[in-house]
């Protein structure tokens, strides 16, 4: 089980506390011991109380305002909330200052109360500390005050000769400059790394913004390509009428002047303004499903199954005689007209792929949220199934099976307007079972 | 009585020929007035411009309008005549090849008498365009505009 973003951050707020405490403690009371006199030691010994009472105030402060409620759906670091919850006061750069003078000096105190235990090196590492704690909160200027600080103050008091800027053994020099440098690498670092993060607050607040307004300007890229493609379409059919108008006209008035020869080719100039006919109609309906909005509803699957059932059984076909089972009760939520077409596309390719079969069978059932159309038809095999859904693709000859490839097409875009899915498997020989599953109706 | 002209507004002159012909095999063809753009069908109808010397006695039976006109639009013409004292009872047919929605509703709210599309196939538009040249000129009856 994984612990909510508020009992992460209680936790962290604790150890944090228990930690820096504990140090507190250890530090100050090492300080406190390089005094002798009583008085003065009782009296640091109150104001270091009274300090620490002050600085847990002020951090359970910030702690607590921090702290995010019972049911935050945000999955943020703990970190990163209390970094938050401090900002505020941490965009004041006069804060970063009282860092930069303060802590490098506090750590010149802590060098002095630890010099019995090590010795008189000056362990100049120690001063990187407030450095790098200053260059993060404050930045570029605070960052280079405290390094400038340090270096300074341990140039004369902690490196030999002891009050005195000068540095006698190279080797200290050596280490002295390292300092200088580590601090001022750090504050820039540090500054880069607060611009950056400062730029991807600002993408992040934004980012909803340009989401949504890319979003409307993409829809309306989209839906002028669809007018675009209707309108194409559309203007087609003026010569697409002249062509096969005229061909025919030939064929009615002057056949008797041409050779068969002629009259065939006259024929094959009409079969082909007949498949660009149905291709243009073709693409008019594939540019229809996806335009216009959608009402949702709650529709009656089995019903609409039927009622195409009956539009193929009244049809004069003799050769069909397809055996239809459909599941009553079968609902979704959608549109109804589209929902019609999708069915009829589904349902054509049920009818058309069993043309071939005897005794063949349609299904319409509920499996698993999805409704499935299922026949026993010519089928196909899987590997070929790759652009089932794009337009004018098709898996069979003419001469099999005619058509032009829009159906599944249709099928698709319609679904996906739903936001749903469309999933299609088969078995050549054996038939083709396409399921579609749509999202439920909101509560 | 004297049979009405039947006014084809129409650009496309492949359309033209078609609907010619189709009107010749019902023996219409010399009925049939031809204008190119919404504004020649303004000034036929209001006998200006190129037509103010045609002559205006002669009864209108119908008027077939394409919608996609150069000029003035089929829409546009509608909404002209039907503003017009002498020409507001015109029948007038949407004859297009659009099947939208909006069009349709645009044309009958303009007060078109009748919307049809133009079918792709070739049989059916000659059929389509012989019946509605019998229709409006020999069936059906309407107030002489002139």
């Amino acid at each position: 089980m994984s612990m909510t973003p508020r009992h992460r951050f209680i936790l962290l707020i604790t150890a944090l506390y228990t930690v820096m405490g504990l140090l507190w403690i250890f530090f100050s009371d090492q300080l406190l011991s390089s005094f002798t006199d009583l008085s003065s030691m009782v009296w640091l010994s109150t104001a270091k109380g009274v300090f620490f009472i002050v600085a847990s105030a002020a951090a359970f402060f910030l702690a607590m305002r921090a702290v995010p409620s019972d049911d935050a759906k945000n999955s943020g670091q703990p970190l990163d909330l209390l970094y938050a919850a401090i900002t505020p006061v941490q965009r004041q750069q006069w804060l970063g200052y009282l860092f930069a003078v303060s802590l490098p000096l506090l750590m010149l105190l802590v060098r002095s109360a630890i010099a019995v235990p090590i010795g008189d090196r000056p362990l100049l590492m120690l001063f990187m500390f407030p450095i790098i704690l200053t260059a993060m909160l404050g930045g570029l200027g605070p960052g280079l005050t405290a390094t400038v600080i340090s270096a300074l103050g341990t140039a004369y008091l902690v490196v030999p000769p002891i009050h005195n800027v000068k540095i006698a053994a190279s080797h200290d020099l050596i280490q002295w400059g390292f300092l200088l440098v580590n601090g001022v690498a750090v504050s820039f670092l540090s500054e880069m790394l607060r611009r950056s993060q400062a730029r991807t607050e600002l993408l992040n607040n934004t980012l909803e913004q340009r989401v949504a307004k890319r979003t409307v300007e993409l829809d309306a890229a989209n839906q002028e390509l669809e007018e675009l493609n209707y309108a194409i379409a559309h203007n087609l059919h003026t010569p697409l009428r002249a062509l096969s108008g005229f061909s025919q006209i030939l064929e009615e008035e002057y056949a008797g002047r041409l050779d068969q020869q002629g009259q065939d080719y006259l024929q094959e100039i009409h079969q082909g303004a007949i498949l660009m006919g149905q291709m243009i109609e073709a693409v008019v309906r594939l540019s229809r499903s996806s335009r216009g909005v959608l009402k949702h509803e709650q529709v009656d699957i089995s019903a609409l199954a039927r009622q195409i059932q009956c539009f193929y059984e009244q049809q004069p076909d003799p050769r069909q005689t397809v055996r239809w089972q459909i599941e009553p009760g079968l609902t979704a939520w959608g549109d109804h007209r589209q929902l019609k077409l999708l069915l009829r596309n589904l349902l054509d390719n049920g009818v058309k792929f069993t043309g071939k079969t005897t005794d063949p069978v349609i299904r319409v059932y509920a499996e698993a949220n999805a409704i499935c159309i299922a026949d026993n038809g010519a089928g196909f095999k899987m590997r070929h199934s790759g652009k089932l859904f794009q337009p004018f693709q098709r898996l069979h000859r003419q001469d099999e099976f005619s058509g032009i490839g829009m159906g599944l097409a249709i099928a698709q875009r319609i679904v996906q307007r739903h936001n749903g899915s469309l999933q299609l498997s088969a078995e050549p020989g054996k038939g083709t079972i396409a399921c579609f599953r749509l999202p439920a109706a909101p509560n | 009585m004297q049979a009405g002209i039947i006014l084809l507004v129409e650009d496309n002159h492949q359309d033209e020929l078609l609907i010619l012909r189709a009107l010749g095999k019902v023996n219409l063809a010399n009925q049939v007035e031809v204008v190119r753009d919404g504004q020649q069908a303004l000034d036929y109808l209001f006998c200006e411009g190129e037509f103010s010397q045609r002559d205006c006695s002669k009864p209108l039976a119908v008027m077939l309008l394409d919608l996609n006109l150069p000029k003035v639009s089929g829409l546009e013409v509608l909404g002209r005549l039907r503003a017009n004292q002498r020409t507001k009872l015109l029948p007038v047919v949407i004859l297009t090849s659009s099947d939208e929605e909006r069009d349709l509703v645009a044309s009958y709210t303009g007060g078109a008498n009748s919307f049809v599309r133009k079918p792709l196939d070739f049989k059916e538009f000659a059929e389509t365009v012989a019946q509605l040249g019998i229709y409006w000129q020999a069936i059906n009856k309407s107030v002489a505009v002139r």
